[in-house]
């Protein structure tokens, strides 16, 4: 930034020496396509290009059109540009809503070599041969070609920017809120609607998607009480910044509208600035539930359909007010106001003080109102007539006009004049997106040519434009009676705002629904309907004829209404030309459906903070510091981080488990086992509890003992196990699979409060009040009885027994329990003491040689073993599937036991548990692979089982793995094959019995 | 890892500047608009009866610890340090650091022995954070879609919500003054999700 020179900055030749937004006393320098040039602050990207006399901003979707500003706000359908760069560039922006700053560098897209010099420009040549949908046609066959060639070719003939590949840089954010009212739209309807609400000390939010209050008085010269409009604004904007209970959020839109109330704001926190502060997000997404939202989002200018209406030069004539009022820019030199309403006659006194000349007003009426004339004054008015064509390669350099005859067709002599600026006023389409969005009716109104909400769904009213009210007088009026009658509840005494008055309304002749102007005989060029989907009038009738009849259809055939401004521009003007192929009213076709978002959301507002390690919560035990500390690869285990390994020097992850595994099968070891599931299971009715939720019996269970339980869903498939103990009379200590810690506990509540509410049980997760660890090895014992102030020898504490002591001074449960099949005891102690606990047992266990091991460790003991784990429980399987048969009861009824019984879950050919032994006794099995019993057999091969989990053994020397094999015990002995075709490996095994080690159970019960 | 063992500002610089390529430090404003502390020495129950029971084992635990626990959903009761909170129909929070002597776990389950209600100890569970400053009613409604407006959540109101992800009881403490009560195993979780949070209006981490 620097102070400017007026002789300094001379690629402005476009900006106009009055009065408006732009802060002249700072010159700001940006890039286009290489090309420096300056603006202020205060410009947006469309009008400092303006200002610096560039007219063509970029190039058309298909066909590569030259394509200059055509709007001044979220309606701009031809400058989307590629701002920035790096990791920040972000393509498809629009021009008009992109805030100027120094340093700004923009590009166009779709253009090869140059903006100026598009070589796929010859698009527009073979444009016959390439109609909507000439594509689907086109690329049928052959079939893979569609992917590898054809996808590729159109993807890179059409299509927009390109995205950054590089990760985000920036942070986002939510925000939720609550209010008593929303107002969207900070124009002068939604101005008035908070200043009522204001007043009547509601909570107030009003957005508004500008970096300023003010809406259309931004942009016109209109007055209230005598005075210049946006004073009013200014004063209600200060108002309400001072109230005490009014959130007002600028460069912020209302992008959907979902139930109970609830909109969805992006507010485009930094996007204003070079790249955001340190401290700063780059956009916030707010959740606004709103007691009553007033909608005042105004209306969008349609633009007129005719041949040649896509030129540089040719605009909206709402927006070249804008550019000259708001911008102080001139947008060309010599002006034609092509009308069908009295609106676009008050673009002629704007264009006579920014000093552009008038040519003519071209207006398909008979005529205007008495306002409208005084606006044109000497300027020519062509009534009855239509512009039938424009001429100019790179920009528009006249125009032709010719008067419509009694049948709407051009007739008479063609009028050639001269002009590089052409002004578009084809009506105004209200914006009705979050209106329908929120599940209100719209109606046509023939008399506005435009839907409009007729009924509410939800507690939503819209105002002013957004309602058909343009007068803005109507407006005001609307917004504040809206306001007042939404609060009618909570202000019951509120009295109504004094409004300033815009004068006495003006008498307005009635526009003229023209929808396309028709060919002329010397009409060459192409009359577009969709500026960003290049889609044209010849199209959707192309449509019509193909039979995509239904306007959900032509959206889908043509593309029309899609892309980044989302039709605001083109829709009614396509429904209308679809209701005249058809011969059918405009509302007899209808509208297509209006979806969330609006306009576009960044991914990464709708991912907020939650990316990276924050996606999901991460837990992490009362030891996590040693197990870093002391070598541990950590790893994600659900949501808690566990040690995968602990390396020691010159391993790798491989030989630091089998290391492990060996170490506990030898001598001792020590897991973290925190992150089990525990749950508190208190009451009178607990045992019998248990016996419901369990397909064992639990009635028996003495105080001291634990037991292994398996839990089944009401479908009789397995849910989830783990031990049980006993703690007292009516107190017991259930674990649970870490994974399934938080379901466990919804199942046991949603039984005791929905099913089995007579049941006097309580229960209480205390996975984190706990740390826990498994000690395990045949020197287990030696190490418990140095360091555990109970007898720990066979005879006090057998297997399964379950004891309250201390540890170091610090109170334990101890239960003799054990995943490894290793004699081990599981020890729980409150989780302040868990890494004082850990840290007494490792050095106690020094003299043992002790040493912890990881989840890899844990893994291959519990295969070696034959235990069951995620594997195994996968939801498909049965008690009988796993082999533990024995532990259903039949005595008693449990959750899922007579699903259970179903013939399917009883077939004596379902898979069923098995172990699996390379027959190499080298090769190592792959997880998922297929068990087949013949490779050579004709596909699709008869599918035997899958493998479930797979480890190498370091203590039997060879691979090992679980599988779920057809016949299951049945088929010990035999021969299969392990295919896995993702790794081209197929492995020759041997079906053995699932307990690799110790199948008798004596190292446990040692 | 205790929660009150942890450096917060060391976690929140070392993982936000891995995660996000930005790390703490003052912002633009010259106001501190948020503090985090960690708290410490805290005591927890959690009392369990059938709902039918809930008034008087309301009463009984008023006659016997001298708080008298809430029987509408969203109200916190005070009594010296004590705080109660009603987790559904029949469910309280108790916590605080007893004036009395023995654990706040033991007094309860004293208070309750004979009746039909049980105590769980969960103070070993707990992560405390106390956050206040004028901003933190905002920091508060970026995590959670309770409305923490003055008049709509007053001191000695509660709530149990989702605070990035993680189950959190929010009590206001006085105006701008608050109370998470979070899983410890998310404690850094979360306080690494509020200090971002928090960044902008000018964080500041009460290690005291």
């Amino acid at each position: 930034m620097s102070r400017p020179d007026p002789n300094q900055h001379p690629t402005q030749p476009r900006r106009l020496p009055f009065a408006s937004e732009i802060d002249r006393s700072t010159l700001l320098r940006f890039r286009f396509d290489g090309k420096t040039l300056t603006g202020h602050p205060g410009d947006t990207l469309a009008s400092a290009l303006l200002a610096n006399g560039i007219r063509l901003a970029g190039r058309s979707f298909k066909y590569h059109r030259p394509r200059g500003i055509m709007g001044i706000g979220p309606e701009e359908a031809n400058a989307l540009v590629g701002l920035r760069t790096g990791a920040r560039s972000e393509p498809n922006t629009k021009a008009t809503m992109a805030e100027l700053f120094d340093g700004l560098e923009a590009v166009s897209q779709n253009r090869w070599p140059s903006l100026a010099l598009d070589v796929q420009g010859i698009n527009g040549f073979i444009a016959p041969f390439i109609p909507a949908g000439f594509y689907y046609k086109t690329f049928m066959s052959p079939d893979r070609w569609w992917t590898n060639v054809y996808e590729k070719l159109i993807r890179r003939a059409a299509g927009m920017g390109i995205g950054s590949q590089e990760p985000d840089p920036d942070r986002y954010d939510r925000m939720n809120a609550h209010c008593d009212l929303l107002v969207v739209g900070g124009g002068p309807s939604g101005l008035a609607a908070a200043l009522q609400a204001a007043r009547a000390g509601a909570r107030v939010i009003l957005c508004e998607e500008t970096n300023r209050f003010g809406g259309s008085l931004r942009h016109e010269r209109d007055m209230l009480d005598g005075a210049p409009a946006l004073e009013w604004a200014d004063a209600v904007i200060a108002e309400l910044a001072a109230a005490p209970d009014v959130t007002l959020l600028t460069r912020t839109t209302a992008f959907g509208y979902y139930d109970h109330n609830m909109v969805g704001l992006i507010e485009r926190v930094a996007d204003h600035l070079p790249e955001p502060a340190h401290w700063q997000v780059r956009q916030r997404m707010w959740r606004v539930r709103a007691g009553h939202v007033i909608l005042a989002a105004g209306a969008t200018e349609r633009p007129l359909v005719f041949p040649g209406n896509d030129r540089p030069g040719v605009m909206l004539a709402s927006a070249v007010r804008g550019y000259i009022n708001r911008f102080a820019v001139q947008p060309g030199r010599r002006a034609v106001i092509f009308t069908a309403n009295d609106s676009g006659y008050r673009t002629a006194t704007d264009l006579a003080r920014a000093g552009i000349e008038v040519a003519a007003i071209v207006d398909p009426r008979p005529t205007a109102g008495p306002d409208a004339l005084g606006h044109a004054a000497a300027v020519p008015v062509h009534f009855g007539s239509a512009v039938v064509e424009t001429g100019g390669h790179l920009g528009l350099r006249y125009a032709d006009i010719q008067r419509l005859g009694a049948d709407g067709k051009p007739t008479a002599k063609v009028s050639r004049i001269a002009c590089d600026l052409l002004c578009v006023a084809g009506g105004w389409t209200p914006s009705v997106h979050l209106a329908s969005q929120s599940g209100g009716r719209l109606r046509y109104d023939a008399a506005l040519s435009a839907f409009l909400p007729e009924s509410s769904k939800q507690r939503e009213t819209s105002v002013g434009a957004a309602r058909g009210l343009y007068n803005l007088g109507d407006c005001l009026a609307s917004g504040a009676e809206a306001a007042a009658g939404a609060l009618a509840d909570i202000a019951p005494s509120l009295v109504p705002v004094t409004l300033p008055s815009s004068g006495a309304p003006s008498s307005e002749a009635a526009p003229a629904a023209l929808w396309e102007v028709p060919k002329a005989a010397h009409s060459r060029s192409k009359a577009f309907v969709d500026h960003q989907d290049d889609v044209t009038a010849d199209d959707i009738r192309l449509a019509h004829r193909e039979g995509y009849v239904s306007v959900e259809h032509l959206k889908r055939f043509t593309t029309l209404g899609m892309g980044t401004d989302q039709g605001r521009t083109s829709n009614v003007n396509g429904l209308a030309i679809m209701a005249a192929a058809r011969g059918l009213e405009i509302p007899e076709v209808g509208t297509t459906t209006f979806r969330p978002p609006v306009t576009p959301v960044a991914f990464g507002a709708f991912a907020g903070a939650e990316t990276g390690l924050h996606f999901a919560p991460v837990r992490r035990t009362p030891m996590h510091d040693w197990h870093v500390a002391n070598g541990a690869e950590m790893v994600e285990a659900g949501l808690w981080m566990r040690p995968k390994w602990y390396l020691r020097d010159g391993e790798n992850g491989f030989r630091a488990h089998q290391r492990e595994t060996r170490h506990v099968r030898e001598k001792i070891g020590l897991n973290d086992v925190s992150t089990l599931g525990k749950i508190d299971i208190q009451g009178a009715d607990a045992a019998d509890f248990l016996n419901r939720v369990y397909t064992n019996g639990w009635k028996t269970l003495p105080v001291g003992k634990a037991r292994y339980g398996l839990m089944l869903r009401e479908d009789g498939l397995v849910f989830d196990d783990g031990t049980t103990s006993r703690l007292g009379e009516t107190r017991y200590l259930m674990t649970t699979t870490t994974a399934n810690a938080a379901a466990v506990l919804r199942h046991l509540e949603f039984h005791l409060k929905a099913v089995w509410p007579d049941l006097d049980v309580h229960v209480a997760s205390v996975t984190d009040q706990y740390a826990g660890m498994a000690l395990a090895g045949p020197l287990a014992r030696r190490l418990l009885e140095r360091v555990a102030d109970i007898p720990v020898d066979n005879a006090n504490f057998p297997y399964l027994g379950v004891r309250e002591g201390r540890i170091a001074g610090a109170p334990a449960i101890l239960s003799r329990i054990s995943f490894s099949g290793e004699l081990a005891w599981e020890i729980l102690t409150p989780a302040d003491h868990g890494i004082t606990v850990w840290q007494h047992l490792m050095e106690a266990g020094a003299e043992f040689d002790i040493a912890p091991y990881g989840i890899e460790a844990l893994a291959n003991l519990r295969i070696e073993k034959g235990h069951v784990a995620g594997g195994e429980l996968d939801g498909r399987t049965t008690p009988g599937d796993l082999g533990l048969g024995r532990m259903v009861s039949t005595k008693k009824d449990f959750i899922g036991r007579h699903m259970l019984t179903r013939p399917e879950l009883q077939r004596p050919d379902r898979e069923q548990l098995v172990g699996l032994v390379p027959v190499d006794a080298k090769t190592g099995l792959r997880g998922g692979s297929y068990l087949v019993a013949d490779t050579a057999a004709p596909t699709p091969v008869g599918k035997l089982g899958w493998i479930t989990s797979t480890c190498m053994s370091p203590n039997l020397g060879h691979p090992v793995a679980l599988a779920l094999l057809k016949g299951g015990p049945a088929r010990h002995g035999e021969r299969l094959f392990a295919l896995n075709p993702l790794e081209k490996q197929v492995v020759e095994v041997r079906v053995t019995s699932p307990h690799f080690i110790d199948p008798e159970g004596k190292r446990l019960e040692a | 890892m205790k929660p009150d063992q942890i450096s917060p500002r060391a976690l929140a610089v070392k993982d936000l500047a891995g995660r996000s390529g930005v790390a703490l430090g003052n912002t633009d404003r010259d106001i501190t608009g948020v503090t985090i502390a960690v708290g410490r020495n805290r005591e927890a129950v959690q009392v369990s009866t059938r709902p039918e029971h809930e008034t008087a084992i309301a009463k009984q635990i008023a006659v016997r610890i001298g708080i008298a626990l809430p029987l509408v959903p969203g109200d916190v009761a005070r009594e010296g340090s004590l705080s109660g909170y009603r987790l559904a129909p029949g469910k309280w929070r108790i916590a605080g650091k007893p004036e009395t002597p023995g654990s706040l776990a033991s007094n309860v389950v004293a208070a309750l022995d004979g009746k039909p209600a049980y105590a769980t100890d969960i103070g070993q569970q707990l992560a405390i954070f106390r956050i206040s400053g004028p901003d933190v009613r905002r920091l508060l409604a970026k995590g959670s879609a309770v409305d923490f407006h003055p008049a709509h959540f007053p001191p000695d109101s509660g709530a149990q919500t989702a605070w990035a992800g993680c189950h959190v009881l929010i009590d206001c403490k006085a105006g701008d003054c608050f109370e998470i009560q979070a899983s410890r195993s998310q404690a850094v979780h979360l306080l690494e999700a509020l200090s971002e949070a928090a960044l902008e209006y000018r964080l500041t981490h009460d290690d005291g």
